[in-house]
């Protein structure tokens, strides 16, 4: 493992916390991460999951998950060992049943009673907090690496601020402060994570965030004029073949067309905003063990990240959704192979901390309610 | 029997060489220091994914890698039964292939009877007054966009064509039925029927009719509509399609999935409008007028369908509903 000249001490902690958005640059090679599991083997694993759960009615889509997650994890290696996941297919599944009893309550009161369909709402939104915390702890408590866990550390109390806050914020600013609201959720979630007796850390970079949103809706702007150009062209060109008049089969298709272009569009723009700011997230954190920083660097690129995710959107798209899991190992692998981390001193000094019992229930409402954690 | 492998406690990352035995009711192994024990049963055992290696798992904390050439079978006792299916599940493509067939059928089985089964049920279940809560948004919703206006028949005219609807009603109804006419452009040529008896006809329709008979056969098609409780069943159908397709889609966008559930529904209204059909011509011939009245009333009204759409069409097409129950009418 590599060694840094620099000695980083807590006693300089001011200095740290008085940096501006930026950590220290990188020195020598790094350790990199990398993926070894197979698409065609993970695409078994993906379709016997998803057969049957649906002849459990979903029950089995516990077990699957932890099947998934733990070729997933085992997969991904960093410093020659893979990472492991300790998540139990009951706590899961119990999770799974309260957020399906929550969302059929919503869909029921829905049209026959709006009044209750608005208080249930009403009721969720302060749970918001209590689910993020139980969500990450839970996901930190059943990663390992080498049989090490990661650990969360925030009471609901502690999330009130950044989620609470951050909703308002998003509202009173007509959206334009919801990156401001992002990177604070993303700071609060980062800076309680430990990985043993070592703590994360994540630097401000509220600029940084800004700057993916910006690019981003950019691209998004540009690639729905480029459609709508298309779909005029395509319009135009169908209505003089058929002299004026749209038959029924070449309006179906242009919807079609239309419809599926945006489905990309949408399907795209969004994952490359997850990785965007992800990107940005590891290129801020620190690891701190025993008064020593470790870094890392990913070097994901927007334009990298576009034909990612374009290509993959289009490929599951044509093959029916039967490449989903090969999108999603190649997103994975791309994304670990652009992250990297510069250790200050051997990582097999870092111990391991107590810690408490655990519940699913805050992971499967997380998922429930298409929570992005984003870790 | 004993397999190499390598153990790490779970308090630092450091891993050390060790030999796994079993006995009857135990693991057994030494680190070269102490020897631990543990209790099979409290162990659990990660088998069985590709490419990586065993995991014995300890209550402790700590865990076993079972040397990659080597598998926890080997340990005598073998693996627990839950852990042996799992892997038989996942041992080869005719597994998968008996999964996938197993899968279509009780998709197709759940789709085809299943939830139209468990919407009626629930349909039949639901007070009257949830069904006429329904109806209020849409009424609201037509009169604030100034689709429909006033109608512009005389009030006679009016309350005779309500008592016509009347006369298509089911003896001991638990709906209330009432009929609005409306003048609308927007609308044109229709008749549709709302959740717990509201029926809104147009003065289009009543102008385009020949006489009162193709009135009555809209009318008691509509009044089908209202009986067989389409509206609420056709919501919970919707629902329930929504459900099962966002929950095993997974993560991908739920964009991707309104296509399939609309397309899915449309089977379901095709067959609403046939439920409202059939009584409409049994109305039709208990009052001794010919079932054949609706549907040469609609072809007027439709026109001709394309053949090509009819998997995406809302309705039946108009060559099947001039066939009641399957008689040939005149032409």
């Amino acid at each position: 493992m590599t060694s840094s000249s620099q000695d980083y001490t807590l006693a300089m902690e001011p200095v740290r916390i008085g940096q501006p958005a930026s950590p220290p640059a990188p020195q020598g090679d790094g350790l990199g991460f990398s993926f070894s599991g197979s698409g065609a083997a993970y695409f078994r694993i993906w379709i016997v999951n998803l057969l049957l759960s649906i002849l459990t009615l979903g029950i089995y889509s516990a077990w699957g998950k932890v099947r998934s997650h733990r070729y997933l994890y085992g997969h991904t290696r960093f410093a020659g060992a893979g990472f492991g996941y300790h998540g139990k297919p009951l706590a899961i599944l119990k999770g799974r049943a309260l957020v399906f009893l929550v969302l059929l309550l919503l869909a029921v009161t829905q049209k026959s009673s709006p009044g209750l369909h608005t208080l249930i709402y009403l009721l969720l939104l302060p749970a918001l907090p209590w689910v993020v915390v139980m969500a990450m702890r839970f996901r930190l408590r059943n990663t390992s690496w080498r049989q090490m866990r990661f650990n969360f550390r925030a009471s609901t109390m502690d999330a009130v601020g950044p989620f609470i806050m951050g909703l308002i914020i998003t509202v009173l600013t007509l959206g334009i402060g919801f990156p401001y609201a992002r990177h604070m959720q993303q700071r609060f979630l980062v800076n309680n994570a430990w990985f043993g007796n070592a703590r994360f850390e994540m630097l401000k970079c509220a600029g940084d965030y800004y700057r993916v949103y910006f690019r981003a809706s950019a691209l998004g702007l540009l690639m729905l004029v480029l459609f709508g150009f298309i779909g005029g062209l395509y319009s135009s060109i169908i209505s003089r073949l058929v002299s004026g008049h749209l038959s029924g089969i070449s309006l179906l298709l242009l919807g079609l067309a239309i419809y599926l272009g945006v489905l990309l569009l949408w399907m795209s723009i969004g994952q490359v905003v997850r990785d965007g700011l992800a990107n940005v997230m590891w290129n801020h954190i620190l690891l701190e063990s025993n008064g020593r920083l470790h870094r890392f660097e990913s070097s994901m690129t927007l334009r990298g990240l576009m034909n990612l995710h374009a290509s993959n959107a289009l490929l599951t798209l044509f093959s029916l959704g039967l490449y989903y899991p090969f999108a999603k190992l190649r997103a994975l692998r791309y994304r670990l192979e652009h992250l990297k981390m510069f250790p200050d001193e051997d990582l097999a000094a870092i111990r391991a901390r107590p810690q408490s019992s655990r519940s699913a229930l805050g992971d499967a409402a997380a998922d429930g309610f298409e929570l992005d954690l984003g870790l | 029997m004993s397999l190499p492998g390598s153990y790490m406690d779970g308090r630092n990352p450091a891993s050390r060489a060790v030999m796994l035995q079993r006995d009857a009711h135990h693991l057994v192994f030494t680190d070269g220091v102490h020897t631990h024990r543990y209790l099979a049963r409290e162990v659990e055992f990660e088998a069985g994914l590709p490419g990586l290696p065993d995991k014995l798992q300890l209550p402790d904390g700590g865990v076993i890698e079972v040397a990659s050439e080597y598998r926890c079978h080997h340990l005598s006792g073998g693996l627990p039964l839950g852990v042996r299916l799992l892997e038989w599940l996942h041992s080869g493509w005719q597994v998968l292939a008996v999964l996938a067939l197993l899968t279509v059928i009780a998709v197709w089985c759940g789709y085809r009877y299943g939830l139209p089964w468990l919407a009626d049920e629930a349909a039949r279940r639901t007070p009257i007054a949830i069904e006429e809560q329904m109806a209020a948004p849409t009424i609201s919703l037509l009169e604030k966009t100034n689709s429909i206006r006033p109608s512009q028949l005389s009030q006679a005219r009016q309350d005779a064509l309500q008592a016509l609807l009347m006369q298509a009603v089911p003896k001991g109804s638990h709906y209330h039925y009432q009929l609005r006419v409306v003048d609308s452009r927007d609308i044109g040529a229709n008749a549709f029927a709302l959740p717990a008896g509201q029926v809104i006809l147009t003065d289009q329709l009543v102008k385009v009719a020949k006489n009162d008979e193709e009135i009555f056969a809209v009318l008691a098609h509509e009044v089908g509509h209202v009986e067989g409780r389409h509206g609420l069943r056709g919501l919970i159908q919707y629902g329930g399609l929504s459900l099962a397709v966002t929950l095993f889609s997974g993560d991908t966008t739920p964009m991707l999935a309104v296509a399939p559930i609309m397309l899915a529904d449309m089977k379901y209204s095709r067959d609403f409008e046939r439920d409202a059909d059939r009584y409409a011509f049994r109305a039709l011939a208990a009052r001794g007028s010919s079932p054949c009245v609706l549907g040469h009333f609609l072809t007027r009204l439709g026109g001709a369908d394309n053949a090509a759409t009819s998997l995406l069409a809302s309705h039946p097409g108009s060559e099947e509903r001039s066939h009641p129950d399957g008689q040939q009418c005149p032409a």
